[in-house]
């Protein structure tokens, strides 16, 4: 029922505004622009990336289902958006079980670091026992280089590593539920034992696929937290994170532009230079405004105009683009309120 | 100098001895000869190159249909130690194939599919390293009669040409004597020796049960299953049905531990089934077709057709992961009426019908008539077009090999498209008509009086060894004759995920 839940939180907050597809391309974590300031305007960013497997098929399916149930109800057949019901609401509201998610912020460093604790976790104990013809569980040549080179540091003293794993481990599991602790550890691969599937792990737990799959998601989020408060105490597990900045979350065309942005060009100059149209330029500044702390905002949109457009945001009660342009002046353009509102939702989580 | 090749197989492989066919093989490719193998599933087909490949000089290309065989192969190799072997395939991105291109000289044995073969570019690549030895994998799938033709296996030998004409290793499990002559018809290499083993299984009893249901079914599987605790493969038509019974198993045999196996899973999950299956962490998989191929375990027991294959080709396939170890084994097929709709869906889901056809000539003379190119995603034409990918490369290899098509670029629409588009439905036609053929075949089998194990290889092997224990069910098999040793189940001790934590990193210390 987690991931049913989280379904309805994200077409709660997005009330209709966006279409049924956007929390898709949301939950798969779709880089583009559109869905990261999405995430960020209708502060989804927990959940952006938390489903990358999903397939659209599935997707469509799930919402049927809930139509159906109805738990969910469609708003506008053509626009094809949805809204959580009356009853989706009151079902909403008595699951008690909730789940932490940074999605957004731990995009990249998710999968990275349960692929390298899972196959680090499977060389050493494979080498301990003196035994090295292992089929690894993680087929990833990066994960594999960075446990190769590990490994090599390692090598000969394995116990003393699993033991500081275990230990490691056992302070991040014992924030966890009994439940939780014991899918993450059934998941896990050692000498001459594999881990259980994901639909093993349903049936043992009595729980769906997509449910283990979000809870083994949210207990890495969980992990990887608990990790950057306290990285001193847990020097093993730390290595593991994946440590970019949080710049490398722009897609990568948002980052070329970024470049020549920092070097003082303007939008016509860079639209020049990289051979893009003007909006695409427009798409990747409001893309650099959600991460940049120092974006000069100011250089885009002035003062009086950027109240302006945070007024028609109170008035409008909608985040939706048009509604919010009809009530500005005519000089102020689509590009300008969508840098107000990266840039005013980026404060309020900052504020929070 | 005279090789030592049991020398070179126990220090590379660990096996101290060849299997029948292996060393033949071995001989005549280090000996520059061209060679046509049939060995029969689970006889090691795959040392034939790999050996071949760490002795020789250069680089040995294998071309191989799947990509998930390709990568289980990869993945085999590196576990035992061969290092400087890689898989190409059309999912890795940029950064990967350069990786790969710029180390090409430090691998000495590289899997391909054909269709990344017929690219330009890649060509160029291998043109520049000596390539030692030109392997095709199944290569049953160059047959036009084959069970699985694949249209780019045709081009193969215009590629080995290319190539500098390397000593060429065709491999096959299954290949009658017209596929036979047909690989050697299409690879243009008439001299080819031939080295036929006979594929028949003497270990293996057949087992064929007429039901009215799928109700039937499970009334038969469950006190089979509870009976005897051993190694079992049950295979699937489809997905969603194995991992339907494998619920139902689980729910009716609580001691024993089932679990699922499609191509629809997450990778790591697959791996993970396939190991524990190894490892003996499970007794029972339910599969599909995907299932079993590098799957190198000797002491499956009992191989059960839940649905029947579509072939007796993939039949035999199948049933040959059954007791590798040459301790008895059994096959058992359990067929319902209704069991020949599903097939037969299949079959015409796999190649267009009239209205696709017609659909696509629309599509593509709307295009020519704008002087437009096709787009340069197939995936994008496939979702336009409503069209699989098993269809739509059969349709591209049609229209190329008519020249209504080349890449992107369309011929201009003329009277001749008519002719074109005739020909192609023939062909349709055609191979719709083999496939009920194949399904015909196997029905057939399932409904014969005589013996099962004779009628079984008769199409593909002019004799057979016999049966070293029970025949088959139209032999007077009988269960309660056959008692295969047990396999004990660990109970697992319930641990609390502290203590489960410990054992698994190796910290608890009964060790």
């Amino acid at each position: 029922m987690i991931f049913e839940r989280i379904l309805l939180d994200c077409f709660q907050n997005i009330q209709a505004e966006r279409s049924s597809s956007s929390i898709y391309h949301l939950l798969k974590g779709k880089r583009s622009i559109q869905t990261v300031q999405d995430a960020h305007i209708y502060s989804l960013d927990p959940y952006y990336g938390i489903y990358k497997n999903i397939s659209k098929g599935y997707y469509d399916k799930k919402i049927q289902e809930l139509v159906k149930g109805d738990l969910l109800e469609k708003v506008d057949e053509k626009e094809m958006t949805h809204n959580i019901s009356h009853q989706g609401l009151v079902w909403k509201n008595n699951q008690s079980y909730s789940l932490f998610f940074k999605g957004l912020l731990y995009y990249d460093k998710t999968d990275v670091f349960i692929g390298r604790l899972l196959l680090l976790v499977q060389t050493l104990t494979n080498s301990k026992m003196n035994f090295y013809s292992f089929i690894p569980v993680v087929n990833n040549p990066q994960i594999e280089l960075w446990v190769r080179n590990m490994f090599r540091q390692v090598k000969g003293s394995e116990s003393v590593i699993l033991q500081k794993i275990y230990s490691e481990l056992k302070l991040c599991l014992f924030q966890l539920t009994e439940k939780e602790a014991n899918i993450f550890v059934d998941r896990l691969t050692g000498y001459q034992s594999y881990g259980m599937s994901l639909f093993q792990l349903a049936k043992e737990y009595e729980m769906t696929v997509d449910d283990i799959h979000l809870i083994l998601i949210s207990i890495i989020h969980r992990i990887l937290n608990t990790l950057e408060v306290n990285s001193t105490k847990f020097p093993v597990l730390s290595t593991m994170v994946d440590n970019q900045s949080s710049l490398s979350q722009i897609t990568n065309s948002a980052s070329e532009t970024y470049k020549y942005f920092l070097n003082g060009l303007t939008v016509e100059q860079i639209s020049n230079v990289r051979r893009l149209k003007i909006n695409t330029i427009y798409d990747h500044l409001v893309e650099i405004a959600l991460y940049d702390d120092q974006f000069p905002i100011d250089q885009y949109v002035n003062v009086e105009e950027q109240n302006e457009i945070l007024c028609a945001v109170k008035r409008a009660h909608s985040h939706r683009l048009k509604d919010i342009k009809e009530l500005v002046k005519n000089e102020i353009s689509y590009f300008q309120i969508r840098l107000v509102l990266a840039v005013m939702n980026k404060q309020k989580i900052g504020g929070n | 100098m005279e090789l030592d090749l049991e020398h070179e197989l126990l220090k590379h492989f660990h096996f101290s001895t060849f299997r029948p066919g292996q060393k033949e093989i071995i001989q005549d490719v280090l000996n520059g000869k061209d060679v046509l193998g049939i060995l029969p599933t689970g006889s090691g087909k795959s040392i034939c190159y790999q050996l071949p490949a760490i002795i020789m000089d250069g680089l040995t290309i294998v071309v191989s249909p799947l990509i998930s065989l390709m990568m289980d192969q990869v993945k085999e190799m590196k576990a035992n130690h061969f290092k400087k072997v890689i898989a190409i395939n059309s999912f890795m991105n940029f950064e990967e194939r350069r990786e790969i291109y710029r180390k090409i000289h430090t691998y000495k044995l590289l899997f391909i599919s054909p269709e990344l073969l017929n690219q330009t570019f890649i060509i160029k690549l291998f043109q520049g390293v000596k390539v030692s030895l030109f392997v095709i994998d199944e290569a049953h799938c160059i047959s036009q009669w084959g069970h699985e033709f694949r249209p780019d296996y045709l081009k193969l030998s215009s590629i080995i040409e290319k190539l500098g004409t390397p000593p060429t290793l065709a491999l096959s499990a299954t290949a009658t004597p017209e596929v036979q002559t047909d690989i050697i018809t299409s690879l243009n290499k008439p001299k080819m020796v031939k080295h036929i083993y006979p594929m028949d299984k003497p270990n293996i009893a057949f087992c064929v049960e007429r039901v009215e249901n799928d109700q039937e079914k499970s009334e038969i599987l469950i006190p089979l299953l509870k009976k005897y605790k051993i190694p079992t493969l049950i295979y699937f038509s489809s997905r969603l049905a194995a991992e339907n019974f494998t619920r139902y198993l689980s729910e009716n045999l609580q001691d024993r531990r089932v679990g699922f196996y499609h191509a629809g899973m997450e990778p790591m999950d697959r791996v993970m089934i396939q190991q524990q299956f190894m490892n003996n962490q499970l007794d029972i998989v339910c599969c599909t077709s995907a299932f079993g191929m590098g799957i190198n375990k000797s002491n499956i027991r009992l191989i059960i057709h839940y649905h029947i294959p579509l072939q007796l080709e993939s039949f035999i396939q199948e049933v040959g992961r059954a007791g590798r170890d040459g301790k008895s084994s059994v096959s058992l097929l359990l067929f319902s009426k209704s069991d020949m709709l599903l097939p037969n869906n299949l079959i015409k889901n796999e190649l267009p019908d009239e209205n696709i056809l017609s659909n696509v000539f629309r599509y593509l003379r709307d295009l020519s008539l704008q002087d437009m190119d096709l787009p340069n995603d197939d995936v994008q034409i496939q979702n336009l077009l409503n069209l699989n990918e098993t269809q739509w490369r059969f349709l591209r290899y049609q229209l190329e090999k008519h020249n209504l098509i080349n890449g992107i670029k369309i011929m201009d629409y003329s009277e001749i498209w008519k002719d074109i588009y005739q020909s192609i439905f023939h062909v349709v036609k055609s191979r719709v008509k083999l496939k009920i053929g194949k399904l015909t075949e196997i029905n057939k089998w399932i409904h014969e009086d005589k013996c099962l194990r004779d009628t079984l290889y008769q199409s593909f092997q002019p004799v057979h060894n016999g049966a070293e224990f029970q025949c088959c069910s139209n032999c007077g098999f009988t269960w309660s004759e056959w008692s295969p040793e047990q396999q004990e189940i660990e109970s697992s001790s319930e641990l609390n995920w502290e203590n489960k934590l410990k054992k698994l990193l190796l910290l608890d210390n009964s060790r």
